[in-house]
């Protein structure tokens, strides 16, 4: 972590009167110039492109996926755009060539190509995935996404060729984040739908009855700041996705 | 060993820089074909060819498998017609033709001349009415034991390419364009004997009554016409027309010299404990198997050979198929270990019977030699040899009791597999076109579940088949349960980057549980 170059903190990026594009900051263009030669070693079709002019950075190219028997190559078009904000903000990942399948949510591609790489809640490049030790902060980071975007490109291609989404997957949409809450909360569906109300517009839950979890304490002494923290996480989730969740999960 | 993508391109592309300057020019003088063709140097030769078949000898390996004695005699009657058959083809008495080869029973031979020669379509009509005579009057009566064999044959005239393929002991003369092609395709059912139009319009006089226009069209579209029943003073009549020396009576003489020079208790037939070598077998050792048998053709390539009018199309299609063909033997000789038969044209017979009588194994690597095959059709080949992107293969696999030997004496020998499965495969094959792998039920039902997802019932053939099969879509269909087992290993270079179970040697990386918005 020594030689990681320092990111201003405080107000976002995005809000800062400025004319220059926002990887001109001090200390951002070569973050983004180390990081990207990082992965241009180990995936030398991909190139940097800062475009000054749109204001715009990514890393652009092929990528050559390989079997690891019959060592068939499978040219995948990749864009991984870097956004005002990184490295703190997530770089996002795009195939731009519709080898992949545009839109189908069952192969985690959406429509203008972008590839779904996990719950934002979960985002490994954020540190918020449990099952992983790794985040922005490290040297190595961007080439860990990629590395992430090249084990995704082989189970979409495995998903092509079999329909069935190889290793673990989140629900679509909504549904996905309920389920997150689910696991961090880990009570009953019936519980959890007494929960529901708390990620609405405002927290519905009165902070002086008794928390839905049944442990009979006060929800305010209770569960409530776990709560607060996941809808900070989640975002508003309206009671209908709660209730098509629950009529799923119930047996 | 299994198929790989570099490995495979290597090959294709040594073989084009070693191949030198393809040269195809008229055939302008009387030669050994044999020493005449080779894969660069290819000549265009006018005439007229014919096949001609006897079906039942396939179904007759399947009632003889449980015996030791009908075994025998099976191979001895199947020695011995060969034999003769060559002979009638080759003799300068009898037609002086060319035998290009036996596929299993079905004799493909050749007429040609370097000049016009009018009376080549009159022999192509002409053999078959001898050999079906010869079948009735001197090898049935022969061969009491052996049920009654009948003969069914096709010709066709016209210019072919004929080149030579193959190294060593595997170098077979092959001769491509459409006489050779459609001959085999106007083989009509049991029993009859066709010639296209092409032969029919300059048939003299005396063969030409003896044709009747039959409702069935040839691949051309042009009318077929089946050759009638003569009688044998017709057909003596005939062959002293031509100047054909046979009669019955010399032909039986010398089938009766072949039956006592290998009596049947010469001959062996026996099981293949491992992987057989067919260039060891002859008339005395055969041997009976379980195995897969495969066809894989190159689907298109008769058009494509066809539609090339200047030398340097010519050439270049040779090209193309030469790289085509050598490959696809090496796939199945070198990749799954199996046994390159022979090459029938565009069309390559290969057989897999190790491991010995393990049916699900044996099928199992037949229809992943098939894959590999589909492989090289469609990822190195189109690298090395633009054109065979539009070419496609046409793959059809059946399994059972297959006998294999190896015909002729000396000189030009012929690998032969014979059965029911052999025959069943073919038509597999026949029925399908480029880019489908094709299995009979019996393949079908004895494949492993993993295998089996791939293919669909086609419910017009029967068939269980697969389109585009290639070997990473099994990779990939393999590698899904390796997902959710923990860790991964990713492996980058500058020839592209794959993922591994194992991490060793590679960065780890956990996969994600995906989501999508």
């Amino acid at each position: 972590m020594g030689d990681v170059p320092r990111i201003p903190r405080g107000r976002s990026h995005s809000s800062l009167p400025h004319r220059s594009p926002w990887f001109t900051r001090p200390g951002i263009r070569e973050r983004i110039e180390r990081d990207a030669e990082i992965v241009v070693s180990a995936y030398s079709g991909l190139a940097l492109r800062l475009d000054e002019k749109a204001g715009t950075a990514c890393l652009e190219g092929t990528l050559v996926h390989r079997e690891a028997e019959s060592a068939i190559p499978t040219p995948i078009a990749l864009r991984i755009v870097l956004r005002d904000g990184y490295p703190r903000k997530e770089p996002l990942a795009y195939e731009t060539a519709e080898l992949f399948e545009h839109g189908n949510l069952d192969g985690h591609v959406l429509r203008e190509g972008r590839l779904c790489l996990w719950l934002p809640t979960r985002s490994q490049w954020r540190g918020r995935d449990p099952e992983h030790s790794w985040s922005w902060q490290d040297r190595d980071a961007l080439l860990r996404f990629v590395d992430q975007v090249l084990v995704f490109a082989e189970r979409h291609l495995i998903w092509q060729v079999t329909r069935v989404w190889p290793g673990g997957e989140s629900a679509h949409g909504s549904e996905g984040y309920i389920e997150y809450v689910h696991e961090i909360l880990s009570c009953p569906v019936e519980q959890l739908l007494e929960f529901a109300v708390a990620f609405g517009e405002s927290d519905g839950i009165d902070p002086y009855t008794t928390c839905p979890c049944g442990s009979g304490k006060k929800y305010r002494f209770c569960h409530r700041e776990q709560v607060r923290a996941l809808r900070r996480e989640c975002g508003c989730i309206g009671p209908a996705a709660f209730e098509a969740y629950g009529s799923r999960a119930s047996p | 060993m299994s198929w790989n993508y570099d490995r495979s391109s290597e090959r294709i592309r040594d073989h084009l820089d070693n191949m030198g300057a393809i040269e195809v020019a008229p055939l302008s003088r009387d030669a050994n074909l044999e020493t005449l063709l080779t894969e660069t140097r290819c000549r265009e030769i006018r005439g007229a060819h014919v096949y001609v078949d006897v079906p039942n000898f396939s179904a007759l390996v399947t009632g003889a498998a449980g015996g030791e004695m009908p075994l025998k005699r099976l191979a001895q009657a199947v020695h011995v017609y060969q034999r003769e058959v060559a002979r009638i083809v080759e003799r300068v008495e009898l037609f002086d033709g060319y035998h290009v080869h036996f596929q299993g029973t079905r004799l493909h031979a050749l007429f040609f001349r370097p000049y016009e020669d009018e009376e080549l379509p009159a022999k192509a009509a002409l053999f078959q009415l001898v050999l079906r005579q010869f079948v009735r009057d001197v090898f049935n009566p022969v061969f009491p034991k052996v049920a009654d064999f009948v003969v069914t044959g096709g010709a066709a005239l016209g210019d072919v390419i004929g080149t030579k393929n193959g190294m060593r002991a595997e170098r077979e003369l092959l001769f491509i364009g459409r006489p050779a092609n459609y001959a085999a395709k106007v083989l009509g059912s049991r029993g009859t004997l066709t010639i296209t139009a092409s032969v029919h319009e300059v048939l003299p006089n005396s063969l030409k009554r003896g044709c009747t226009e039959t409702n069935r069209k040839g691949p051309d579209g042009g009318s077929v016409y089946e050759l009638t029943t003569v009688t044998g003073e017709e057909l003596d009549d005939l062959c002293d027309e031509f100047d054909i020396d046979w009669d019955v009576e010399s032909s039986a003489e010398r089938v009766e010299e072949d039956i006592d020079a290998t009596p049947l208790s010469d001959i062996v037939v026996e099981d293949a404990l491992v992987k057989m070598d067919l260039d060891t077998l002859s008339i005395r050792k055969n041997k009976l198997v379980t195995a897969a048998s495969l066809f894989a053709d190159v689907d298109g390539f008769t058009r494509y050979i066809d539609s090339a009018e200047s030398d340097n199309e010519k050439e270049e299609a040779l090209r193309v198929f030469h790289a085509i063909r050598r490959e696809m033997s090496r796939v199945v000789r070198l990749d799954y270990d199996g046994l390159h038969v022979q090459f029938q044209g565009d069309r390559l017979q290969g057989l897999f019977h190790m491991p010995a009588d393990e049916l699900g194994a044996i099928v199992t690597r037949s229809v992943e030699a098939a894959v590999g095959l589909q492989s090289s059709m469609l990822k190195t080949l189109p690298l090395h040899v633009p054109a065979a992107a539009k070419l496609g293969l046409a793959i059809g696999i059946d399994v059972g009791d297959t006998f294999a030997s190896k015909l002729g004496t000396r000189g030009q020998r012929d690998r032969i597999c014979i059965g029911e499965p052999v025959d069943g495969a073919a038509a597999a094959q026949e029925r399908q076109e480029g880019g489908i792998i094709a299995l009979t039920a019996a393949a079908y039902a004895v494949l492993p579940e993993a295998l089996q997802q791939h293919f669909t019932k086609d419910e017009t053939t029967g068939d269980w088949i697969a389109k585009d099969l290639t070997a990473e879509k099994l990779e990939r269909a393999a590698k899904a349960a390796s997902y959710g087992g923990g860790a991964m290993g990713v492996h980058s270079s500058a020839a592209g980057a794959f993922v591994t179970r194992i991490v060793g040697g590679g960065r780890a990386t956990n996969p994600a549980r995906s989501f999508a918005f």
